[in-house]
């Protein structure tokens, strides 16, 4: 059944992953030109100059230039870290509304039991998810170091720590709205709606939490030098909460 | 008659299912299946059967008691080869990608009977599922069940989109269990498909059992009765199992040997042994009727 389910998600992780690769070649090829740019920019006299402050109390803008940053700001943070949660849709979507759409859950359920069948697809979705985004953070430095720019991995990696665990939760999130509806159309949008909403519930200050793109995009992570950790461990709680819900509500829900 | 002394492998109690707290699909369903038998729910589209099977196999909440082989159907769900009323395989997999994941999934799955039976009924091996027709996917998917080793096939309307030729080698080799000391629970709205493979039926309407019979025992012990519209007031006098009121006289169904010589001395009464065709729907038909 892992391989089964393992085949369902591939077509659609594959393309995704090609695509992302596509633009990460693009983006390394890109930092010749976003380097000057930003060295012009950022430095430490026009950055003096521009806040009236003088140049040795500032901090160093030079970082603006480095390869870390630049995979940092320009693929983690603006570009893959956009994408993740409607790749994580992607993925989840499908897992259980298709087979509850095209009535093949009779054919998983009769031989396996619905805790079994529960942990495999979730636990396929997630690796192919995690091995997604690990496999897309780590090739932005090496394709980097490869062209010829020096980019460490420290922060880099970091910073994919908070897009995985970010992943975790959206994914135990979107399959329990992929268990709720046997119309994959529906999961679409309602996902999709997740995706919209919950940035904007974080107006209300108690649901700020909810807004998690400056989680996954890893705004401050450089000022901060390492993970935001309260939210980590704070995601890292919800997600396995969302993900025994999700366990029980299927182990209950009527196959109709 | 039932023997009561062979533990049963499947025993429903009281079974009742209410759908979104408004539509009551089944009112205290009762039945026994006993090994190496082939139990037929026979009743019209939305009788009940498919609701009976879906609760049997744990997938839908409802009030009463299903014991599976003495144990809760989770117990012993390996044991258990199940064909739904839909009969859907994933589409994008042909057949050969189908068998090497049944054998993954179920460890009774013989896959050189699967492979025999595939050639016997010509189906093709490489072509997408997705491309059957449903008459094709019907038979696919029953032979998934019977190639497994189970210890009981429930299958929810196999012959379903089948020619006659097809069901007929269909209903054969789902006889062909019990040789092999299995049991077979099956639903069906085709009379003469039960009539030809099953042991017991139990006729099925509106959520209720109407009758539970050794198929063999309705030739024997019931007779059926037409009686013109002028002696109407017999069927007060008599008793009837069911009467059913057409064009131009009664239908009645009597289990009451004491009373057919009676009756049939009576003027313009006529009798004859009971098909389980006609048994079928004077029991049915006659749901709705107010003697």
């Amino acid at each position: 059944m892992w391989c089964k389910e393992f085949r369902d998600a591939l077509w659609r992780v594959s393309i995704f992953v090609a695509i992302l690769i596509g633009l990460l070649i693009v983006i390394v090829n890109a930092f010749p030109l976003f380097e000057p740019l930003m060295r012009g920019l950022y430095s430490q006299d026009t950055m003096a100059d521009l806040l009236g402050i003088p140049p040795e109390q500032l901090l160093d803008f030079g970082i603006f230039a480095r390869g870390e940053f630049y995979v940092l700001d320009q693929w983690q943070g603006k570009t893959l870290g956009q994408l993740i949660p409607i790749f994580v849709l992607l993925v989840a979507f499908p897992i259980f509304s298709r087979e509850q759409e095209k009535r093949t859950i009779y054919f998983l359920l009769s031989g396996w039991s619905r805790t079994s069948v529960y942990w495999v697809k979730y636990g396929t979705g997630f690796l192919m998810i995690a091995g997604s985004v690990v496999l897309l953070n780590l090739l932005a430095p090496l394709f980097m170091n490869i062209a010829g720019y020096p980019t460490p991995y420290s922060l880099i990696i970091l910073a994919m720590g908070q897009q995985l665990i970010a992943a975790w939760f959206l994914y135990s999130l979107f399959l329990l709205v992929s268990i709720r509806f046997s119309d994959q159309v529906r999961v679409m949008v309602a996902g999709g709606m997740l995706i919209i909403v919950l940035p904007f519930l974080s107006f209300v200050p108690a649901l700020s939490w909810l807004n998690i793109y400056p989680y996954i995009l890893g705004v401050g992570l450089y000022d901060r030098g390492g993970m935001d950790l309260g939210y980590s461990i704070g995601l890292s709680m919800v997600a396995p909460v969302c993900s025994l819900v999700g366990a029980r509500y299927f182990a209950t829900k009527e196959v109709e | 008659m039932e023997n009561h002394e062979v533990e049963p492998v499947l025993r429903v109690q009281n079974l009742v299912k209410v759908y979104r707290k408004t539509h009551t699909a089944l009112r205290g369903i009762s039945f026994s299946v006993r090994p190496s038998q082939v139990y037929a729910l026979l009743g019209r589209n939305g009788a009940g059967k498919t609701t009976t099977l879906k609760s049997i196999m744990g997938w839908l909440r409802y009030s009463g008691e299903i014991r599976v082989l003495g144990s809760s159907v989770d117990a012993v769900r390996q044991k258990i080869a199940y064909v739904p009323e839909e009969k859907s395989l994933y589409g994008q997999h042909h057949l050969l990608q189908t068998i090497h994941l049944c054998q993954r999934m179920f460890p009774d799955f013989r896959k050189e009977a699967m492979v025999e039976l595939a050639h016997r009924f010509e189906i093709p091996m490489k072509r997408k599922l997705g491309s059957f027709s449903l008459g094709m996917r019907s038979i696919v998917y029953t032979l998934i069940a019977l190639s497994r080793d189970a210890e009981i096939y429930m299958l929810d309307e196999p012959g379903l989109g089948l020619d006659a030729i097809i069901r007929e080698s269909l209903m054969e080799l789902i006889r062909e269990k019990l040789y092999e000391g299995k049991t077979v629970l099956y639903t069906s709205h085709i009379i003469q498909e039960v009539e030809r493979i099953a042991d017991w039926v139990s006729i099925i309407d509106h959520g209720k059992i109407l009758l539970s019979v050794l198929v063999d025992d309705i030739k024997e012990q019931y007779r059926t009765f037409f009686i013109p519209f002028d002696q109407e007031p017999l069927l007060r006098t008599f008793s009837f199992r069911s009467v059913w009121k057409k064009s131009t006289h009664w239908l009645g169904i009597s289990d009451r040997k004491d009373q057919w010589e009676s009756l049939r001395d009576r003027p313009g009464i006529s009798s004859e042994v009971p098909d389980l065709d006609s048994f079928f729907r004077i029991l049915v038909r006659g749901q709705s009727n107010v003697v």
